[in-house]
């Protein structure tokens, strides 16, 4: 198989769209039936991330006067292909894509696509809602990718290498617990969950910087969404957790993992009211700092 | 960069149409103005024109959650206009009315503002406790809302079995004290949300001249079930809750423990129901000429009713003052300086009942 | 951690969501849509006068009936009409449900036709007393005829019985017929 095929292979069926969306679907589902049983409602029934999605896409879409046509409807595009891509190159067992040295750089550079396609989402919609929630995203992500970026950066100067395969292979060790946890750290605010559901405050900015986004394009930032979640819980699953020489049950703990990674994000999310933005802030580089640089300490000492 | 951020009349944060428009600069309010009347509907007007039967039910459509409250208030004015005498069996039940009404409105708050601030599980745990109190209600007057209670007289159901609301009173004092107040006094997050937030000094409160539980949580020890004794408040014994801080919290804090001492009132006084009569009149009432000015504690403050009579079949002047009506401008000054996240808690936090105020 | 107990609590209840057929118990005092007697109705318009919303009207077709209206969509259920009507003829139902359907919509719509009689005296069409409240008036089964009359007859024939207790020798001849 020539590397064309391959990264084809990787982005459309596995690990990419084919694979990632009815599994995102499946996590979102998690999520909302958890948060639903913890909350003692029923809860949605399965197929309803599907539904969403499938319901929005036969929906009018709207374009707001005065919006670049283009842009609005390049950003959720832009936002899944992004995404997608980003999951290609997570080694999961069985990914057809050749490792790359510095392919972390590249997956960390994709993972940040969506996050600014939602900040120009909010800004080019000429509405204050979105300005405003484009506004908390944009100081947010500066918030929480401290950790974020750090948790992998230490794993990436324990293994010497920017290399997703190298990072998988590291000697399982201290740096790994340090990193790991700093990663959660990060995740909530990366998911906007409560406590950091701050750009997404309906009750504050009536919804998220989609506010003008409708139909098939506000579909598609769903779906992006639904990959993220899958590629945020796998890329912990893989740079995290010690692999097995069997690729089979590495993908069964891997997702297993992901799942229980969804439920502990979700078990905070329903304990918790939502942050003030200097609140999320002050938090994520006070604790986040503090445990950035222990773990950056840890992979000095080791 | 400053920009003005509309906050309704329309928006997730709020029940009823209302609207604060602020002026921002990056996410710090400079200033407010509010904006209310859009669900105006001339109900001062409109209770000229029916028949002192009809205009009950007309009045306590003035409120969908205080609705007991203006429909009592209303009865008491034109009670004290024919001088009848209240019968102490429809006082109790007036007065448990009113009180679990108020249990419904405060825990309509507290899940309101639990939403505000993002606190979904708490905003489900205090529904699941309120709808204990319209099943109690609507057991007791056979509706969830307007319940028809109240007639010129007396009221116009009975309590036929006391004894059996008190599991609902003990399941709510449970839920209460158990989750919903250490929730929102200890949980670090919704402390985060609450402390500190939407400050109104003292000064301010007087000089604003807020009621009810927004002034009670500015230090201001009004309420006038304790200065001016009505219905059975005398009897039961009523002790208010006061708080100095004048913060979100503050506000919280006050109408929980006001919870309480309402479950409290309703449990004594559904103990201690006294026999006899519902009502002091049988048949349309007949209200001679005279005026009435009477206040009572509304779930939000003290709800001021003047009423004129000139002996004819329907009031000549009904004039309504509401708690909210004095609550709602006291916004602009908790706003000021505040993070424009907070907005949405802070004008919650007077629990606006726009409703009321457009009247 | 109030919080984390109560949510992790209901992990382990079943789901608090209501099912379609596990309906709550409605309250008998539950004031349902109401029903209306024509028979014990006695066209007084008591119930029209306490109604608010004006959901209930009277129309009329002189000389033959009155007719008693009611309008689901105007009600507001406060069951004033229930408390006031005289005879008992309304009643706010438990059974039935309340509000379904909008002001302007085509929900329950009552109508109840009240025949009027001729008074078995003048003739003139009045609506006669529900037979309840004539066992009531009448019970000791005297003045039996004036069952029929109308309810100016009525009055004609109570001032006839008092006048006949002040001058017992009965000196009046028959007359006052009263005009119409
Ligand atoms: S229903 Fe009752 S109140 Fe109404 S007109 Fe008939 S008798 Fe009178
Ligand atoms: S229940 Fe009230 S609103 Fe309905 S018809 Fe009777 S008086 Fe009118």
């Amino acid at each position: 198989m020539n590397a064309v095929w391959s990264y084809l292979v990787a982005i459309a069926v596995w690990p990419g769209l084919l694979f990632a969306a009815p599994l995102g679907w499946l996590e979102l589902w998690f999520m909302r039936k958890l948060v639903a049983r913890l909350q003692g409602r029923q809860g949605p029934p399965f197929f309803q991330p599907f539904f969403d999605v499938m319901k929005l896409l036969g929906k009018e879409t709207v374009i707001p006067r005065g919006v670049s046509r283009g842009i609005f409807l390049a950003l959720p595009l832009v936002s899944v292909a992004a995404v997608t891509a980003a999951l290609a190159i997570v080694p999961l067992p069985g990914n057809p894509v050749p490792s790359l040295p510095g392919d972390v750089v590249l997956l960390l550079y994709l993972m940040e696509v969506p996050v600014l396609c939602e900040v120009l989402a909010g800004y080019v919609s000429r509405s204050i809602y979105g300005q405003v929630a484009a506004m908390r995203e944009a100081i947010l992500s500066l918030a929480y990718n401290l950790p974020f970026l750090v948790a992998i950066i230490a794993m990436a100067q324990v293994a010497g290498s920017f290399q997703m395969r190298a990072l998988q292979e590291v000697p399982y060790g201290l740096v790994h617990l340090l990193a790991a946890v700093t990663f959660l750290l990060a995740l909530p605010a990366r998911m906007k969950l409560n406590p950091f559901s701050i750009a997404n405050a309906e009750h504050e900015i009536i919804a998220d910087s989609h506010i003008e986004y409708s139909g098939p394009p506000l579909a598609l930032f769903k779906l992006s969404h639904a990959i993220e979640v899958v590629l945020l819980t796998e890329l912990f699953a893989v740079v995290f957790i010690p692999a097995t020489p069997w690729p089979l049950v590495n993908l069964v703990v891997y997702l297993v993992a992901g799942i229980l990674v969804l439920g502990g994000v979700t078990l905070l999310a329903t304990t918790t009211a939502r942050l003030r933005l200097t609140q999320a802030f002050r938090f994520y580089w006070v604790w986040g700092g503090l445990a950035s640089a222990i773990t950056m300490a840890a992979t000095l000492v080791r | 960069m400053p920009y003005s951020f509309p906050l309704g009349p329309y928006h997730p944060a709020l029940e009823e149409p209302f609207k604060v428009k602020v002026q921002c600069k990056g996410e710090v309010i400079e200033s407010a103005t509010v904006e209310v009347g859009f669900s105006y509907r001339g109900i001062e007007l409109l209770a000229q024109k029916r028949n002192w039967v009809e205009v009950i039910t007309l009045i306590e459509r003035v409120c969908g959650i205080c609705s007991n409250t203006h429909a009592m208030t209303f009865c008491l004015a034109a009670e004290t206009i024919a001088g009848i005498e209240l019968p102490k069996r429809a006082a109790h039940i007036r007065t448990i009315i009113a009180e679990l009404e108020r249990l419904h409105s405060h825990l309509l708050w507290a899940g309101v503002g639990a939403e505000d601030i993002g606190f979904h599980s708490l905003f489900m745990e205090v529904f699941t406790l309120r709808e204990r109190v319209m099943d109690t209600l609507e057991a007791i007057s056979g509706n969830r809302v307007n319940y028809g209670m109240n007639c010129i007289g007396g009221v116009l159901r009975d309590i036929p079995d006391p004894a059996a609301h008190l599991p609902a009173l003990d399941a709510l004092a449970k839920g209460l004290g158990e989750v919903v107040i250490p929730t929102f006094t200890q949980n670090p997050t919704a402390l985060a949300r609450t402390r500190g937030v939407g400050r109104l000094s003292r000064e301010q409160a007087v000089e604003w001249a807020v009621v009810g539980p927004v002034a009670r949580a500015s230090g201001l020890d009004i309420d006038v079930r304790k200065d001016q004794p009505y219905l059975s408040y005398a009897d039961l014994g009523f002790e208010s809750v006061v708080r100095p801080e004048g913060d979100v919290q503050a506000r919280v804090v006050v109408r929980a423990l006001e919870m309480m001492e309402s479950v409290r009132l309703i449990r004594e006084a559904l103990l201690s129901l006294p026999p006899g009569p519902l009502r002091a009149t049988q048949g349309l009432p007949e209200i001679p000429a005279g005026e009435a000015t009477i206040r009572t504690e509304a779930p939000r403050g003290e709800a001021f009713y003047y009423v004129a009579s000139e002996g004819g079949a329907s009031p000549a002047r009904v004039k309504i003052r509401t708690p909210s009506f004095v609550n709602i401008p006291a916004i602009e000054p908790m706003v000021m300086g505040q993070p424009l996240a907070d907005l949405s808690i802070i004008q919650a936090s007077v629990d606006p009942c726009i409703s009321c105020t457009d009247r | 951690m109030a919080m984390l107990k109560t949510i992790l609590g209901n992990l382990l209840r079943p789901s608090r969501t209501r099912a379609p057929a596990d309906m709550p118990v409605v309250p008998p005092t539950y004031r349902g849509a109401l029903t209306h007697d024509a028979g014990r109705c006695t066209a007084c318009g008591t119930c029209a006068f306490v109604c608010a919303p004006k959901a209930i009207h009277f129309t009329q077709d002189p000389g033959i009936s009155v007719s008693w209206h009611f309008f689901i969509g105007q009600c507001s259920f406060c069951g004033l009409c229930e408390q006031n009507c005289p005879t008992r003829a309304i009643h706010l139902r438990a059974d039935v449900p309340g509000s379904t359907n909008s002001a302007g919509g085509d929900g329950l719509r009552l109508e109840s036709v009240i025949h009027l009689q001729p008074c078995t005296r003048c003739g003139a069409a009045h609506v006669p007393l529900p037979a309840a409240t004539m066992d009531a008036l009448w019970a000791a089964g005297a003045d039996e005829a004036e069952r029929g009359y109308c309810p100016d007859c009525r009055r004609w024939a109570a001032s006839a019985r008092l006048r006949t207790a002040f001058t017992p020798d009965g000196a009046v001849a028959e007359g006052g017929r009263h005009d119409r």
